[in-house]
């Protein structure tokens, strides 16, 4: 092949010029497409839709590469405004409950105009198995002292301060052994206390103690703070008697009552700071 | 040991207790498990260094966080949980220099030992009041031991892990 060009190469560039500068003569002569131009065009055809086969594929690619970056970004927008507007719910959600707290509180604040009442929100929980207390995010800075009553919205009985520092404050629940309250029960009048009691505190649950010989309680009945001495508020529920039984020394009765506000599930109450003592 | 590697070592041993008490007080608080009766961590908190370290580092350790238990939590007498951790944390380096090779062995037996004890105090200074009988108390001493004892060897760990990183230094 080498030898070949050696001898040749002349002739055959001097053939190769002639043909290009005939067919540029052709070409420029001719009107219309001639028939060199057209077969050429023929056999060049496979070839261009091939390349622009490959070139529409390698742009398509580029293209969805550029569309996954931008979906990418749209995701990610898409994202945080979902997260946005979850949390924009769960403050409504929040809200919503709150309002119908404060909702039911009015109801209340109707019926006793003579409380006046401060909102806290319980900001903890006895640790120990032995108490049941609670931690109030409100303290004397609110005008909370101890003694003071805490209801829920509904005014069930929650418990009493017993302790109140400036913005905090502890709350020895109706549960709690250490809790004694003077009790009247709303059907017969008849006046009791309402103990709290280690064995019947794990199970959410109090006592109704100190029961007269003919005492007639019955399963049901609704047990109110009595607001005798004026140290309590009066008419305030505690709850209802679930079952009456006998004590120890087989000789005296005891009403098991079953709060009227679930003390577990508490998240906001209202501390009764201030109210009318009823003669 | 120098004093700022001392300094760290309790502030991690504090760090470890800190974290169990956030367990305590956001899990194990709000469950009821046995009857109404949910894990105490405190005990085993106060006690667990004292298996590892120094006995009188390891007592401060345990007055402290008695103090600050007695801040925090309501006990029956003022200073109760300052006076019974810092009983607890001293009988158990007691048994863990003495009778136990401190271990997850020795720190369950510590631990049944400690919470038992707080228990005991409790129910001692509660014995006057009508509320608590002594069968409560007692099944409430008995639910809180079985419930709380699986946390002996996590604590351990974690504390035995301080204490050989400390020691490594």
């Amino acid at each position: 092949m080498k030898r070949f060009f050696t001898k040749h190469g002349i002739i055959v560039l001097t053939v190769a010029v002639v043909i290009a500068v005939g067919l540029c003569i052709a070409s420029s002569i001719s009107s219309g497409t001639g028939f060199l131009y057209n077969a050429m065009g023929v056999i060049a055809t496979p070839f261009r839709a091939a390349s622009h086969a490959v070139s529409s594929w390698a742009g398509g690619i580029s293209d969805h590469f550029d569309n996954v970056e931008n979906l990418q970004e749209e995701n990610q927008a898409l994202r945080k405004r979902v997260a946005e507007l979850e949390k924009e719910l769960r403050n409504a959600e929040k809200n919503s409950e709150e309002n119908e707290r404060l909702r039911t509180l009015l109801n209340l604040r109707q019926q006793r105009e003579d409380f006046t009442f401060a909102s806290a929100h319980v900001a903890g929980r006895s640790t120990s198995n032995w108490e049941a207390e609670l931690t109030l995010n409100v303290g004397t800075d609110a005008d909370v002292s101890i003694g003071d009553c805490v209801v829920n919205e509904e005014g069930f009985l929650v418990g009493v301060i017993s302790e109140a520092g400036l913005n905090w404050s502890t709350v020895t629940t109706i549960l709690d052994p250490n809790s004694q309250l003077g009790a009247t029960v709303f059907r017969t009048g008849e006046t009791t206390v309402a103990l709290g009691d280690l064995g019947l505190m794990l199970d959410n649950r109090l006592k109704l103690a100190y029961l007269q010989g003919n005492s007639h309680l019955m399963n049901g009945d609704l047990v109110l703070t009595s607001g005798i001495g004026g140290y309590y508020p009066s008419g305030l529920v505690i709850g209802s008697v679930e079952e009456i039984r006998t004590d120890d020394n087989g000789l005296t009765r005891y009403g098991v009552l079953v709060p009227q506000v679930d003390i577990q599930q508490l998240k906001q109450v209202f501390v009764i700071t201030d109210f009318q003592v009823v003669q | 040991m120098n004093q700022r590697d001392l300094f760290y070592k309790w502030l991690f041993y504090s760090g470890a207790a800190l974290l169990f008490l956030v367990l305590q007080s956001w899990v194990l608080n709000r469950l009821s498990l046995w009857d109404g009766v949910h894990p105490f961590l405190p005990p085993m908190l106060a006690l667990m260094p004292s298996l590892l370290e120094n006995r009188d580092e390891s007592a401060l350790f345990a007055v402290i966080f008695g103090f600050f238990s007695d801040l925090f939590m309501p006990s029956p007498v003022p200073g109760f949980y300052t006076l019974v951790f810092l009983a607890i944390a001293v009988l158990s380096g007691l048994i863990a220099g003495r009778l136990l090779m401190p271990g997850f062995l020795c720190a369950a037996v510590c631990s049944a030992m400690g919470l038992v004890l707080c228990g005991l105090v409790h129910l001692l200074t509660a014995l006057s009041h009508p509320s608590i009988s002594l069968p409560d108390a007692l099944g409430v001493i008995g639910r809180e031991l079985a419930l709380s004892l699986p946390f002996s060897p996590a604590i351990f760990w974690l504390d035995r892990k301080i204490y050989v990183r400390m020691r490594d230094l």
